[in-house]
């Protein structure tokens, strides 16, 4: 199988930066927590491999937790939106014609909702937090994958080994666990991948904005969000956390793609 | 299944056709005529807005819980597509084993042993079991599709243009394996195709199918040397005849013509 440069550059990317992010504590140089008024807004030196923050805080240590905390709530809101939306989505489309017309239109409404602003009316009630914004995002995102289950089941069910599984007798509930769910996993294998890139976006805009975990804690949309205000005094340590989101949220993109193409090559653009 | 119509079904439009134990019924007619619709329903796959399915003197469209366990127990249907008809993303040999594990009729050793019984018997290999319907020509998905059929011990099996999709070598070999198994089994047949050729190779009866309705059915032989209707007689001079022309001159030359005459109106 060839695989060109690009997916193997981002695989390589995504794979250090889960090792990072999931081994923190061990392979962070330092404690992201620990304030140095004499060094602050650094550029990179050999104390400090990445600089230091507004505080004096080690920003490779506060990049290597922040990491944990953005895949920690994109992983975990797509885990939330697909365990509601494709059960969701395969009910709906094993329900009767009515069920089925005025599912679709509420659904069709969730998705037409400008998702940021919906987060931010949720979050600026509920507060911020790790389990907010994780539900918050997967509420926003399980629609998606509502409707994308909703067409798959259907379509599926068309097919003639479902047919002939109905005519050797099998129940609704076999005909989704064995003929269904299989056929569907790499399109929302795919549909997931796109997900999550939005869901690590969301998630650094909600950050940025305030509205995600609160300090000290860093994710890297929160530190994009406190660097900023210095960029004029040294634009060094804004630049860090941002190429680093940036690569995370392109390499997902492009790994994407990459399955796209690999599992689904009858829908390639 | 004691000498009485084992179905009688009225479909699609006034339709009303019955098939005797252990024969084979044919349901002719071109595509859009309603054939693969008036299967559906007697297969019970599709339900008709009126009219009724019986077998073996029990009415299909009521049945309901063990009565209809029984029934998709007893009927199988054998589809036209073998690429579509298997699923992609499970071996064959669970598929094979789909049914009496549905019906929960035998341990898992017993099934395993069934597989490749059956497997057997359409003329693949038993380590075939643990590959994946794409690894199959279409020939072999439709030997598959067979024995999946046949793992449920049905008595009354519909075969859904069942060989229309195979090269003509390939569908001499299924039909043959088809009748072959009917007669071991004492197998009744629904077998809907548009081919007549292959319907006067297998059909005990046949029921010409028009827009829905039946225009014409009889036994096989009838149908082929008296047919009655206009509509069969056009049908029955629309296929293609073949007529070898030999030529001894130079001692090779074996010639095929084949014409179609007029299209059917």
């Amino acid at each position: 199988m060839h695989v060109t440069a690009g997916p193997w550059a981002a695989a390589v990317y995504l794979t250090v930066v889960v090792i990072l992010a999931v081994f923190a504590d061990i392979l962070s140089p330092r404690d992201p927590l620990a304030i140095d008024p004499n060094n602050i807004l650094a550029s990179p030196s050999a104390e400090n491999l990445l600089g230091t923050d507004e505080l004096g805080r080690d920003l490779l240590a506060r990049i290597i937790h922040g990491g944990r905390v953005s895949l920690e709530v994109a992983v975990s809101a797509i885990v939330l939106a697909s365990a509601i939306g494709i059960p969701l989505g395969i009910g709906i489309a094993f329900s009767g014609r009515r069920v089925e017309t005025f599912a679709m239109r509420v659904i069709d409404v969730f998705v037409s909702l400008p998702e940021i602003f919906v987060a931010i009316v949720i979050l600026g009630f509920a507060g911020g937090g790790l389990t907010t914004l994780i539900g918050t995002i997967g509420i926003l995102f399980f629609p998606q994958f509502a409707r994308v289950a909703y067409g798959m089941a259907r379509s599926i069910r068309a097919r003639e080994h479902v047919l002939c599984a109905v005519s050797l007798g099998a129940g609704t509930a076999w005909i989704i666990r064995k003929e269904i769910l299989p056929n569907m996993m790499s399109v929302i294998a795919v549909q997931a991948s796109f997900t999550l890139s939005f869901a690590m976006l969301m998630e650094a805009g909600l950050s940025f904005l305030g509205l995600g975990v609160p300090p000290p804690t860093p994710s890297w949309g929160q530190m994009i969000g406190g660097l900023k205000n210095y960029i004029f005094i040294n634009a060094w340590p804004v630049v860090v956390p941002s190429v680093v989101l940036f690569a995370a949220v392109l390499s997902v993109n492009v790994l994407g793609d990459w399955l796209q193409d690999r599992l689904n090559p009858e829908l390639r653009r | 299944m004691l000498g009485r119509p084992l179905k009688v079904v009225r479909a699609v439009d006034g339709v009303d056709i019955s098939v005797r134990p252990g024969s084979t019924l044919a349901l002719v007619g071109e595509s859009g005529s309603g054939k693969s619709t008036l299967g559906r329903c007697v297969a019970r796959l599709d339900t008709p807005t009126g009219g009724t399915v019986h077998f073996s003197g029990k009415d299909v469209l009521a049945a309901h819980g063990a009565a209809l366990g029984q029934f998709r127990r007893e009927v199988q249907t054998i589809f036209q597509d073998p690429f579509s008809s298997l699923n992609p993303r499970r071996t064959i040999g669970d598929a094979i084993g789909d049914g009496p594990t549905i019906h929960g009729l035998m341990p898992k050793d017993a099934i395993r042993d069934l597989v490749q019984q059956l497997l057997t018997r359409v003329g693949l290999r038993p380590d075939h079991a643990d590959r994946y319907p794409h690894e199959f020509s279409g020939g072999q998905r439709q030997r598959i599709a067979i024995a999946r059929a046949l793992a449920l011990a049905p008595k009354f099996i519909i075969a859904d243009e069942a060989v229309s999709s195979l090269d003509v070598s390939i569908r001499a070999q299924i039909l043959n394996l088809l009748l072959d198994i009917q007669a071991e089994r004492g197998l009744s047949f629904l077998f809907i195709s548009h081919d007549l050729g292959v319907v006067r190779h297998v059909a005990d009866d046949v029921a010409i199918m028009q827009a829905g309705k039946i225009v014409e059915r009889g036994p096989v032989d009838q149908i082929f040397t008296d047919p009655r209707e206009a509509y069969t007689k056009a049908l029955l001079h629309a296929v293609p005849r073949a007529t070898l022309g030999r030529r001894h001159r130079d001692g090779v030359v074996a010639r095929t013509s084949m014409s179609t005459t007029r299209p059917i109106s």
